[in-house]
């Protein structure tokens, strides 16, 4: 990981930057891309939480919460095979209670928050392997 | 003395030719993959498959690139009017058996006519897409043509009803002329639709992304929410758009087709009270509550993958066409958030266009707090509600089923907004903000100088919810109609529809709003 500082149009970004392949960013010819991936970072530093997944993405087991809210209660624990649609664990936001129902049925192989957490939108709660 | 024979012969052969498009080939090979040819889609379209074509023997007139030696029949476009369920309709399906459906300067005017020719007749339009894009070899008179077509579906905007179905490929500029229109129909399989394909996005940005991500109709429903409805195949995309058109008048000065009934049954459900949680915190399914009070099988879901924490959608109440917007509690808690304004904004306005009287079904605790929302824009967007409302002059009626919380109820439609009824049942909650929230607003210094500030807090909060965790503050305002038991609301509603039928009411003469997009 690197640590740099870019200025872009004036403004002073500081970004940590990744190699995820090595032999290309050597190359002097990858450089230019390795820059352009570098402004959208700096970008992403500002606070936008990044997009919430949205259901085409699923297919994975992983239930994410559809918005921010607390732990109410969880329904099931690592191990319980679980039908699609089952109730899983219910979230309190916004004086409402929501279900965060089975996205497919399997055994849970995990479960990531408990009672009581504050979790963000997007936020994986549970594994269905 | 009779017709020369030679001439019925040659109108045979030349009318042969421009029926097999492309060729046998060609049609067979869709066939194949699932697929109508264009004149097959019109057939299945239109009452007992007969129509009347526009332009059959249209021929391009470009001879750049050797194109003038290529016979293009009907110049890769069918047009024609005929009958849906009795009713006049235009209907155009591009060839894609015909150099790929591309669009070039006589294929763009046959559209260009039969749009002139339905708003001039007052009858909807359904163009059936699917087409490589413009006709390279023609140059700037495609991109023109397609110039031509936009203007065309704007001036038929809020005239006439215009269906799109995406039935094949529609990229680039093409995918303009659907984004014009009313509705969007996608077949699921064998379409796709965007601006920029993957080649280029890469080229551009460096990012890799698969048409599947952001093209395909799983995409566009669920995602971006450029469509409406999803065709499992182009069958059901044609039964899609006649089920559409059996909500929606002919143009903007008739009524949607319905027949009154004489009698309203004055009959009680009380299954409404069953699917009532008595928990206030439990989310109530507005699914169920519309379906038992629309007549049975007519709810019609428009947009149902799209920022579904909103619902949209076509039903009859005693046979009487409505729109319904209604919050759904189970999703995302039945918060208002920028897709589920932009979703609601524009089924407001598709209804009003229409005359047809919109229900506004409201269980809803607020909009969405976060970052990304107010980073995004929910200011913008959901004023567009509270403007599309504003502006709207059909009937309009407001049942409040529970949570009626802020802004985000002033986006529902109450009396202030231009409701002509607002129900309320005896689980609403009508107040401007939640006890929670009030308690650190109202009551922040004696909280802060309680000896026990848990007790006191739980104290007045039982004040304020006894208040305004009631419809009865509401109505002793003045603010709705009348406070309902759950098993009456089909009928209470159905009666209060029939009685505002005769509404008129207008707005200044302007150009236009400026609703805020």
């Amino acid at each position: 990981m690197d640590h740099l500082r870019i200025t872009v149009e004036g403004k002073v970004y500081d970004v940590i930057v990744e190699k995820i392949n090595s032999a290309e960013s050597a190359s002097p010819a990858a450089q230019a891309p390795a820059v352009r991936t570098a402004a959208p970072a700096a970008r992403a530093a500002a606070p936008t939480p990044a997009p919430a997944p949205k259901p085409v993405a699923a297919g994975s087991g992983d239930a994410a919460s559809p918005l921010a809210g607390l732990v109410q209660a969880i329904d099931a624990q690592v191990g319980s095979a679980v039908t699609e649609g089952d109730l899983v664990i219910t979230l309190e936001a916004m004086k409402m209670y929501t279900p965060i129902n089975a996205p497919m049925s399997g055994t849970i192989t995990a479960i990531h928050v408990k009672v009581g957490d504050a979790v963000e939108e997007g936020q994986i709660l549970y594994t269905i392997g | 003395m009779p017709i020369d024979p030679s001439l019925l012969e040659s109108l045979k052969l030349r009318r042969e030719e421009a029926l097999i498009g492309g060729g046998i080939d060609r049609i067979e090979k869709r066939h194949e993959k699932g697929l109508l040819s264009a004149r097959e889609r019109l057939s299945a379209f239109f009452d007992g498959g007969h129509f009347i074509e526009f332009g059959m023997h249209a021929h391009h007139s470009c001879i750049n690139f050797g194109l003038e030696k290529r016979k293009m029949p009907g110049d890769g476009v069918v047009c024609a009017t005929g009958y849906v369920d009795g009713r006049p309709v235009a209907a155009y399906a591009q060839d894609f058996t015909v150099g790929g459906g591309a669009v070039g300067a006589i294929h763009a005017k046959k559209i260009c006519d039969l749009l002139d020719f339905a708003i001039k007749a007052g009858m909807p339009v359904v163009g059936i897409n699917d087409s490589g894009g413009a006709r390279i070899q023609e140059g700037i008179e495609a991109l023109s043509g397609y110039g031509q077509i936009f203007f065309r579906n704007v001036l038929a905007s809020g005239v006439i009803p215009q269906i799109s179905i995406i039935a094949g490929p529609c990229a680039g500029g093409a995918a303009y002329s659907p984004a014009l229109t009313d509705f969007i129909i996608m077949t699921r399989k064998n379409s796709n639709m965007f601006i920029c394909g993957p080649d280029v996005i890469k080229a551009a940005t460096g990012q890799t992304a698969s048409l599947d991500q952001f093209a395909s109709a799983d995409a566009h429903a669920q995602i971006s929410g450029n469509i409406h409805l999803i065709a499992e195949d182009d069958q059901h995309a044609m039964d899609l758009a006649k089920k559409l058109l059996d909500y929606l008048p002919s143009n903007n000065l008739g009524d949607p087709p319905y027949k009154m009934n004489n009698d309203i049954p004055f009959t009680e459900d009380p299954g409404m009270n069953e699917i009532i949680p008595a928990d206030p915190k439990s989310p109530l399914d507005m699914q169920q509550v519309i379906c038992r009070l629309v007549d049975p099988g007519t709810w019609f879901e428009i947009q149902p993958d799209f920022a579904p924490n909103m619902l949209t959608g076509f039903a009859k109440l005693e046979n009487l066409v409505i729109g319904i917007i209604a919050n759904q509690p189970t999703v995302k808690a039945g918060c208002i958030d920028i897709d589920a304004s932009d979703k609601a904004a524009r089924f407001i306005r598709v209804c009003n266009i229409y005359s047809i009287p919109i229900l506004s079904l409201v269980d809803v605790p607020g909009f969405m707090p976060g970052l990304a929302q107010e980073r995004g824009g929910i200011i913008r967007h959901g004023a567009k509600m509270l403007f599309a409302w504003a502006s709207g002059t059909v009937p309009k009626i407001t049942l409040i089923c529970r949570k009626a919380y802020g802004g985000a109820y002033l986006a529902m439609c109450p009396s202030d907004l231009g409701a002509d009824f607002v129900f309320a049942w005896p689980t609403a909650e009508i107040a401007v903000m939640g006890a929670q929230g009030a308690m650190k607003v109202l009551y922040k210094k004696e909280l802060e100088e309680a000896e026990d500030p848990a007790a006191l807090e739980q104290e007045l909060r039982k004040a304020y919810s006894e208040k305004f965790a009631s419809p009865y503050q509401a109505a002793s305002n003045g603010m709705i109609t009348d406070v309902i038991d759950p098993a009456v609301s089909r009928r209470t509603l159905a009666l209060a529809f029939r009685g505002i039928m005769g509404k008129s009411e207008s707005r200044p003469p302007k150009k236009h709003g400026n609703i805020p997009l």
